[in-house]
């Protein structure tokens, strides 16, 4: 390589590592929201969790359509939460190895709803039944939450579907998310699943006001819908961080690049000197001889 | 003394948390107190004004429909939203009330008329409560 084209190389490098700084920066302020997002309504969600688990026994839930299994049913609807965009190193990809791990995606079994236009071209690739696209929601995903959730349970109670799940990568910390699956209806799975030995102490007969039957409903509804808030949230607030971690290694890697490429540019330069003074040496005892 | 440990969350976030000795707040029944040692309970709630009684003074927060559970000892209140008497504005209050009255008197869609009603409503709610202060100070 010569010297020009090398000159060329670095500022190119150095014009896309500003540009990678750049958007690791936006990313990280973007995180900082998503996340205070994520993890203010985190003990809300937990407080109805807990309220949940709690009543769940001293009441007879099972009259209840979405608390029951549809025994009929055979196909499992599963959202899945992605990124809209790319960029956020393995974001995506870690979530898709998790499908590989955990089911088959092409399986006539499974009905999706993809959210983000990563996992929807993904899973169309992979030959899955796509049912519902949410990508194109303004200006986050979680506008489309209401919608989300109106369309699970709708379907669930026609006794479509054997159970709904959400696929998502959960938010850890700053630097960590893991992909996990949660099952959302039927209920029975959750309240089951959650009830301890303390719960059992704890257990009251509670007064339920004005009537069991719309306090539950209720109650259930404003669960789900905030279960699947909060993933949307948590989803979003990992994609940020996501972004945030690829976007630092990208610049890490053009200052490396940077720098290396310099130490090269200035042997070659140097390089370039040292034959001209020999030249001009040589000229000169050449001509005094 | 017995105090009753509450806390008031809405999905954005926690609210308030703190001991009090009472709890008022708007069921579709109608209000109720909740006092120490009262009875399990599990309700709805309407939106409305929620007291919490202090020791030395009371606290009033505007709140949005959701649900109240307590087992005697705590109070748990999830609602939509919820907003403390230091959040509510005299001047604002009127905007929305106008803007609602508006809203109404064009008669649009029904969607919009009951988006006009709930603010509405608020205004009412967040007025009630600037009231209540406006007697305490004096």
């Amino acid at each position: 390589m010569n010297l020009r084209q090398l000159k060329k190389k670095i500022k190119s490098v150095q014009n896309v590592g500003q540009i990678t700084k750049a958007m690791q920066l936006v990313s990280a302020v973007k995180m900082k929201k998503a996340q205070a997002k994520a993890l203010g309504g985190k003990p809300y969600r937990d407080a109805l969790e807990e309220t949940i688990a709690r009543i769940a026994h001293s009441s007879s839930l099972g009259e209840y359509s979405f608390v029951q299994k549809n025994t009929a049913a055979t196909k499992e609807l599963v959202i899945v939460l992605s990124s809209n965009k790319g960029l956020c190193g393995i974001f995506n990809f870690n979530l898709f190895r998790f499908f590989g791990r955990t089911m088959q995606v092409a399986d006539a079994n499974y009905e999706f709803v993809t959210v983000g236009t990563k996992a929807q071209q993904f899973l169309i690739h992979a030959g899955a039944s796509v049912i519902a696209d949410f990508s194109n929601s303004y200006p986050t995903f979680e506008e489309s939450a209401t919608a989300i959730f109106r369309l699970a349970k709708d379907d669930f109670e026609k006794g479509k579907y054997k159970t709904v799940s959400i696929l998502y990568n959960r938010f850890i910390s700053s630097l960590v998310y893991r992909p996990v699956r949660e099952i959302l209806l039927p209920f029975s799975e959750i309240a089951i699943a959650q009830k301890t030995e303390q719960d059992v102490q704890k257990e009251l007969e509670y007064a339920i006001e004005p009537t069991p039957h719309e306090v539950l409903k209720g109650l259930l509804d404003f669960y789900l819908e905030s279960k699947i808030r909060g993933a949307v949230q948590e989803s979003e607030a990992s994609e940020h961080s996501a972004r945030m971690i690829a976007m630092k290694n990208a610049t890490d890697n053009a200052k490396d690049m940077v720098y290396s490429m310099t130490l090269l540019r200035n042997g070659l330069r140097q390089e370039r000197i040292t034959n001209e003074l020999l030249d001009m040496n040589t000229a000169r005892l050449t001509v005094s001889n | 003394m017995k105090y009753l440990n509450v806390r008031i969350l809405t999905p954005e976030k926690q609210v308030y948390q703190g001991n009090v000795q009472e709890v008022t707040c708007t069921t579709p029944d109608g209000e109720i107190s909740i006092l120490p040692n009262h009875m399990p309970l599990l309700s709805l709630l309407e939106d409305g004004v929620v007291i919490l009684k202090e020791d030395r003074e009371d606290r009033f927060f505007s709140a949005g429909s959701g649900f109240i559970e307590t087992d005697g000892k705590e109070v748990r209140i999830l609602i939509s939203r919820a907003y403390g008497q230091q959040e509510i504005d005299e001047e604002e209050i009127k905007l929305v009330r106008e803007r609602a009255q508006k809203l109404l008197e064009q008669y649009p869609e029904k969607k919009l008329r009951a988006e006009a009603f709930t603010m509405l409503k608020r205004a009412t709610i967040d007025s009630r409560i600037l009231k209540k202060l406006k007697v305490k100070r004096r």
